[in-house]
């Protein structure tokens, strides 16, 4: 019976202490919805004004008005559509071939892309940047764009190979008895079967593409190419001082990385425990 | 021997056919990985400006780095502090999460989403939030005042700066507790059953089940996290541009710097290769542990 209260007692901190955090981790979001809302004298206000008095609204239609917002969108939402059709047509041929066929150099070679997974990024920036600028693309969303169709990145083919690895020789085999070719065996065997991991390579490529803010930095330069990322950058440089508006603007850029990670979040969390290498 | 050619021809087929699927990859490790590596090492000996052809200069840009130039020791020390508290503290606090959420079985799918849920948010609408937050007239100090503390300037404070943007990165703890939690659900529940008999309470078995079985994850979780974090870049880019007095130029912020705006590439890629050499014992050691999951086949 004590030992049953200790028990109780216990359980009741581990939840306290649960529920304390969750608000400090929500506060900020909440701010940053609760300033989007506000008229520009309760920004800063004390004492804090946790919900404004009215709700603006129309900082929204000002917010999206006072820069190009819809087109940095739609430059954004394309470089996120190419770059996911890329990264599943190119990264699921690659890593199929690491798990299911048989060639020569393949394990070198795979532990190469491992490693790229944990190489700091400083040392390709340059380099990278002279042979795009050498060919003319600077200015073009081709370097944005042609790493995704060329095997999508490490990560990619790390999570669907594993995938694959999953699946039974024996579909393959018979497939290959009955004289199929290895592309047929691998558009109609393998990739229906294999959606559930497809989509989870397709989430973790708009997130990245979504969020990416050094590769636009450094390749786009014309304003009528920016995406969301550098669009508000630039927004922020010219109203520093209307956070409101700011906030407004951050708040409708978050919302569709907010919407998916809703009805997501099993394969996003499940992505990420993977490259912690638990399975 | 007909059998013989005819096995030979198949490796030979089936050779082909892998190479074909790899192929987009091959180039892409050709071209922006390798390439980029041994050309950067090339340019790091050189002075180039970007348009004119590089010009051979031994090891000035060295020479320059390491003795002469103590902004770059500046930014380096930036970079290592930085590295050190936010990677530590992550770490630590999502260690201490992650075991309290496995205890707590009944929702704690609704803590984990909560914890979870600032990773998946764009990075430049993040930052401006967290520069709100950090205004001397930010809800952090309104918040501080509230208990009569008078909060720092933060980010326009030289002492506060760096310790604020480690305050910011606590905030995406989320990607490394899912890392745990999956790692702790490995556990066999076995272990702990046992210890239970042997009457352990909960904090022996702690350390004596859940660290050591966790350690080799929380190694890994330590060295990914010093490669990902001597990278930071967009925080000083976007929030403090470097200040104030340099406090937050990290080694990034400054190859970019002399990089793109002043078109000293040959000087930037010299502290681009000696950030590469640094980390690249820590990439070996997180190689091994992960290959060491890997060995599925």
């Amino acid at each position: 019976m004590r030992n049953l209260s200790i028990r109780n007692i216990k359980i009741a901190i581990v939840y306290a202490v649960l529920v304390l955090l969750s608000i400090i981790f929500l506060i900020p979001l909440f701010w940053m919805i609760s300033t989007s809302l506000k008229s520009d004298e309760e920004v800063m206000t004390a004492p804090i004004k946790w919900i404004p008095s009215a709700l603006r609204w129309d900082n929204y239609v000002k917010a999206v008005e006072a820069f190009p917002f819809l087109l940095y969108l739609r430059n954004t939402v394309f470089l996120t559509i190419i770059n996911t059709i890329g990264t599943l047509l190119t990264g699921s041929l690659v890593a199929y071939s690491f798990a299911k066929l048989k060639w020569k150099g393949k394990r070198l070679l795979f532990a190469i892309t491992i490693a790229t997974m944990f190489i700091p990024g400083h040392v390709l920036v340059i380099p990278t940047y002279i042979v795009y600028s050498k060919l003319g693309w600077v200015n073009t969303y081709l370097p944005l764009i042609i790493p995704s169709w060329l095997g999508g990145g490490a990560f990619t083919i790390f999570l669907l190979r594993q995938f694959f690895i999953s699946l039974p020789d024996e579909i393959i085999e018979a497939a290959r008895l009955d004289g199929a070719s290895e592309l047929a065996i691998f558009t109609k065997i393998v990739l229906p079967i294999s959606v559930p991991a497809l989509v989870t390579v397709s989430i973790f490529t708009v997130l990245f593409v979504w969020n990416d803010f050094f590769g636009p930095l450094i390749y786009l330069h014309k304003s009528e190419l920016w995406t969301l990322s550098i669009g508000l950058r630039s927004f922020q440089q010219r109203y520093t001082t209307h956070w409101n508006l700011l906030m407004a603007a951050s708040t409708l850029m978050s919302l569709p990385m907010i919407v998916i990670y809703f009805f997501l979040q099993d394969k996003i969390v499940k992505g990420f425990a993977l490259k912690g290498g638990s399975h | 021997m007909a059998e013989r050619q005819h096995r030979k021809l198949l490796k030979h087929k089936q050779n082909t056919v892998g190479y074909l699927f790899a192929f987009p990859w091959i180039v892409n490790l050709l071209v922006f990985v390798l390439f980029p590596i041994a050309f950067s090492a090339y340019l790091s000996f050189t002075r180039y400006d970007g348009v004119n052809p590089p010009k051979w200069l031994g090891l000035t840009n060295y020479k320059i780095m390491f003795s002469l130039d103590p902004s770059f020791w500046k930014a380096f020390g930036n970079t290592l502090y930085y590295m050190f508290g936010s990677v530590f503290l992550k770490v630590f606090i999502s260690l201490i999460l992650a075991v309290i959420l496995n205890n707590a079985r009944k929702g704690m799918g609704v803590f984990r989403t909560i914890f979870f849920l600032p990773v998946v948010l764009p990075v430049v609408p993040v930052m401006f939030l967290w520069m709100m937050l950090f205004n001397p007239n930010g809800l952090i100090n309104r918040f501080l005042a509230f208990f009569g503390i008078p909060g720092p300037l933060w980010l326009n404070s030289p002492a506060w700066s760096k310790p604020a943007l480690i305050m910011m990165s606590l905030w995406g703890v989320g990607g490394i507790i899912v890392i745990f939690l999956a790692a702790l659900q490995d556990i066999p529940r076995n272990l702990y059953e046992a210890a239970q008999l042997d009457g352990a309470n909960s904090v022996h078995i702690f350390f004596r089940i859940t660290l050591p079985m966790l350690s080799p994850v929380i190694l890994f979780c330590i060295v990914t996290g010093f490669i990902s974090a001597s990278q930071v870049f967009a925080e000083a880019y976007i929030m403090t541009g470097g200040g104030p007095l340099e406090s937050t130029t990290f080694v990034n912020l400054k190859i970019y710097l002399l990089a793109f705006k002043q078109g000293d590439m040959g000087y930037a890629s010299a502290m681009a290769w000696f950030m590469f050499l640094i980390m690249v014992p820590l990439t070996i050691v997180v190689f091994r542990v992960f290959r060491k999951w890997l060995t599925i086949d």
